[in-house]
């Protein structure tokens, strides 16, 4: 055979053989990315956390006129005593003498707290808020 | 150019991308082994804390409540084993700075109490020498309270006790809701189905109204310190708040803890009680394949036990009720 249609045979094989070597590295490529990707998008999906709740995080602390009255009625020995609105409540305490102290219950209250020097509680104050 | 040549050229074409593919593949799996090895940390770090939550001190409070739910709870002790546990994990045991620095990472301990929860977050208050000193520490009990439109309110627990103010006759009531419910008029006591569906839904949202205040309240703190993290009340499934509402125990979280290209984020969840199941047994009854409850008593030849109805009712055997249930 002569010269040149052999070099045109030859080129033309070894064109065949790289298309074939870049297409199956990059179709190789894009199978891994695809599935790096999907590893992400599972472990994201799986991970509890990541995503945010859809209420936005809200909130001034202010407690409502029923928690007030309940924490009061289930007051026990060793708590911290509670003042709300300048009454003192420290236990053991008379549930009975609550119904007249004027709890709001569907209002708000402020709570505010007194620590010791070692951060144990002392004092819970409660203002009831306009 | 011979086709060995442009074999190289492809080589050296493709040899960038193969190279940035294998690392990230790299660090993904690093990342997911990373990630599993601190699951396993704060999970355990929450059992232990919800293990020692039941042990008492006093041997007096132990055996004088009603409910097997209504313990005392031992929450120094609990929070004490919480962080031994997570500091052995995360293999920070004997480096008091890096378990400070770990510590940074976890906005909100919640311990479920029987009538109530506690948090323990991030507070300030003055110390001995007249400085602002900032350190996590224990807030109040706080009550599942509910009120309702007639000015009644009640505090609910893990069951059915309950405490109620009856607006009407200004008096105060406790016990199970079956109990008191003929001894006043709050309508929410006399409705079993709604009284449960109220008493899951105010108990989940106390817990979840106060979590989310505190993180808030930690990322002002901790953006003062420098951590630009933005802690946020992780999304929960609904079966594990509803574990929360069944049970006394720990609820912690853990965020923001850098790892590769993402950062950490994870919540953990304890009971102190652990609850064996009854056990399913298949028998064979006459010609027939079927499964019951170990504790319905039958005298069926047993084949076959199971962990589960489910699989019970794969390997083809029928459901037999107990005798007197109608299930």
């Amino acid at each position: 055979m002569n010269y040149a249609p052999r070099t045109m045979l030859e080129m033309s094989a070894a064109l065949l053989v790289f298309l074939m070597a870049a297409g199956s590295g990059l179709i190789l490529f894009q199978t891994c990315a695809s599935l790096n990707s999907l590893a992400y998008v599972t472990g994201q999906s799986q991970e509890r956390n990541l995503q945010q709740i859809a209420v936005p995080l809200s909130g001034d602390g202010s407690v409502s006129g029923a928690e007030v009255l309940q924490a009061i009625a289930r007051l026990d020995e060793g708590d911290a005593e509670m003042v709300v609105d300048g009454i003192r409540f420290a236990p053991p305490l008379e549930r009975e003498q609550l119904s007249s102290v004027g709890i709001r219950l569907k209002g708000r209250y402020q709570p505010a707290y007194e620590r010791d020097a070692s951060g144990h509680l002392q004092r819970l104050t409660l203002r009831s808020l306009p | 150019m011979k086709w060995i040549e442009w074999a190289i050229v492809g080589a050296l074409l493709f040899l960038p991308f193969a190279i940035v593919n294998r690392n990230e593949t790299d660090t993904l799996r690093r990342t997911m082994l990373t990630e599993l090895r601190y699951d396993a940390a704060l999970d355990a770090a929450v059992d232990d804390a919800a293990r020692l939550l039941v042990v008492n001190a006093s041997q007096q409070q132990e055996a004088q409540y009603a409910s097997a739910k209504h313990v005392a709870l031992n929450k120094e002790e609990a929070l004490a084993a919480f962080y031994r546990t997570l500091d052995a994990g995360f293999g920070t045991a004997d480096d008091s700075v890096s378990q400070d620095v770990l510590h940074r990472y976890i906005p909100a301990i919640v311990i479920v109490g029987y009538d109530g929860f506690y948090v323990y977050s991030e507070q300030e208050w003055t110390g001995t020498d007249g400085k602002t000193v900032m350190k996590p520490a224990w807030g109040t009990k706080k009550p599942y309270a509910y009120a309702d439109s007639a000015g009644n309110s009640l505090s609910f627990t893990l069951d059915q006790q309950v405490l109620a103010y009856d607006a009407a006759s200004r008096g105060w009531h406790e016990g199970l809701r079956q109990d008191i419910r003929q001894q006043t008029t709050i309508p929410l006591l006399q409705d079993a189905a709604l009284f449960e569906q109220v008493r899951r839904s105010t108990i989940v949202r106390a817990i979840q109204d106060e979590l989310a205040y505190r993180i808030n309240r930690y990322n002002e703190t901790v953006s003062r310190n420098g951590l630009s993290y933005t802690f946020t009340l992780p999304l929960i499934s609904d079966e594990d708040w509803h574990n929360t509402v069944d049970d006394v125990g720990v609820l912690a979280f853990v965020q923001g803890i850098p790892m590769g290209a993402k950062v950490y984020n994870n919540y953990a969840l304890g009971g102190s009680r652990i609850v064996k199941r009854p056990t399913i047994i298949g028998a064979g009854k006459g010609s027939m394949k079927v499964y019951f409850r170990s504790s319905c008593g039958y005298t069926y030849q047993a084949e076959e036990t199971f962990a589960s109805e489910q699989a019970a009712a794969r390997k083809g055997y029928m459901p037999l009720p107990c005798p007197g249930s109608a299930i």
